[in-house]
């Protein structure tokens, strides 16, 4: 599948039609999915043929991502069951196979490595205070072979230290720097929408 | 919910020490196809938690798979027999009403439209302890997701886990 692809199936997609402001229920956008989920397997073959876990998967963009780059088997995982009902829907739309679990993950306790692949656009702690670092803790305890997570890029060293250091990362890497544009989606958003810069980061768990 | 994902799911209520498999309490399962990759199962294989899926798949109604896990040359040999049961078991057997139940409380976290609600109870949940050392003052417990965004300021949260 090409890139211009991905992200017109994808543009496709429904959203949250009840998004809720303290779990940072933000749409991850076609352009950043694609990208993101089209680099992960060309670059580095962690997608095709292999499981992947969506951390926080929303509406279910990166695991739609995921399936039509043709992965073994995609899970799902979130806490908000209205967002599930969507990403279910939008499964349904693409045809796709995708397991979803309602679940808080940064509690949830998976069993064995039967995970290969986490992907994830994690809450970035604006409303509980370190959202971003405990979700990519959950993902470093779950992925066998590698994590792609975004990031605020102002955050970059404190996420590099911490993943080498406390999260079991045998590297941590800024694959590349994205412009991550959020619409004004919540009554206190001043602007008619916003940019962040973000970095797409990959990290590589360090083997049990 | 497919086997593959109940083959990873396990209980997290605090305390429990063996919360892997939970068990299966199918109200309605729907079977749908989906293409079979061989090398995919191959690599599968030793992953699986063998017992579990037998066990999971019988509750599902489909008891073709050996209860003894087979050796290797049975996954590599070109006869495809097995991994086509293998297939069948982990990817097109959907639950989609009914339970998983917790092997050590009998919790049951119910499954909807495919869904299992692994969502927890506050009483069920690991509590931080976070310590205070500032002279003088107690440990205090940290109830609430909010408390611990007032405590941050004046306290190192060590994440002990607390019975």
């Amino acid at each position: 599948m090409k890139l211009k692809q991905l992200e017109g199936l994808l543009g496709g997609l429904k959203q949250f039609y009840n998004p809720k402001v303290e779990l940072e229920q933000y749409p991850t956008g076609p352009h950043i999915a694609s990208r993101m989920l089209f680099t992960a397997e060309n670059s580095y073959g962690d997608i095709t043929d292999k499981v992947v876990a969506d951390f926080g998967c929303g509406c279910g963009t990166l695991s739609a991502a995921a399936s039509l780059l043709d992965a073994a088997c995609v899970i799902g995982f979130d806490i908000d069951p209205q967002s599930l009902e969507t990403a279910t829907l939008n499964a349904e739309e693409l045809e796709v196979e995708i397991d979803f679990v309602q679940c808080d993950v940064t509690k949830l306790e998976l069993k064995g490595q039967i995970v290969d692949t986490v992907v994830m656009n994690p809450p970035f702690g604006t409303r509980k205070k370190g959202a971003d670092m405990e979700f990519l803790s959950a993902a470093m305890k779950v992925a066998s072979q590698a994590v792609y997570s975004l990031h605020k890029t102002s955050t970059r060293e404190h996420i590099k230290r911490a993943a080498l250091r406390d999260f079991n990362a045998k590297s941590a890497e800024v694959i590349c720097e994205l412009r991550y544009d959020l619409p004004k989606l919540y009554k206190f958003h001043k602007r008619k929408e916003v940019d962040i810069a973000v970095d797409l980061w990959r990290f590589e768990p360090r083997q049990n | 919910m497919r086997l593959i994902t109940h083959n990873m799911l396990s209980c997290n209520i605090k305390g429990v020490t063996n919360g892997f498999p939970l068990k299966i309490e199918a109200e309605k399962v729907v079977e749908k196809e989906v293409d079979f990759n061989p090398d995919f199962l191959r690599h599968m294989f030793a992953k699986i938690e063998w017992k579990a899926l037998v066990e999971a798949a019988r509750s599902m109604g489909y008891a073709e798979l050996p209860e003894d896990s087979p050796d290797a040359t049975v996954i590599e040999s070109a006869d495809e027999t097995f991994l086509r049961k293998l297939h069948h078991a982990l990817l097109e057997l959907h639950l989609e009403e009914g339970a998983l139940v917790c092997p050590e409380t009998g919790r049951k976290f119910p499954v909807n439209k495919g869904i299992p609600n692994m969502l927890l109870h506050e009483d069920e949940v690991k509590q931080t302890v976070c310590i205070d050392l500032r002279k003088g003052n107690e440990p205090t417990r940290i109830r609430s997701p909010k408390d611990r965004v007032l405590m941050q300021d004046v306290c190192i949260d060590l994440s002990l886990q607390v019975p």
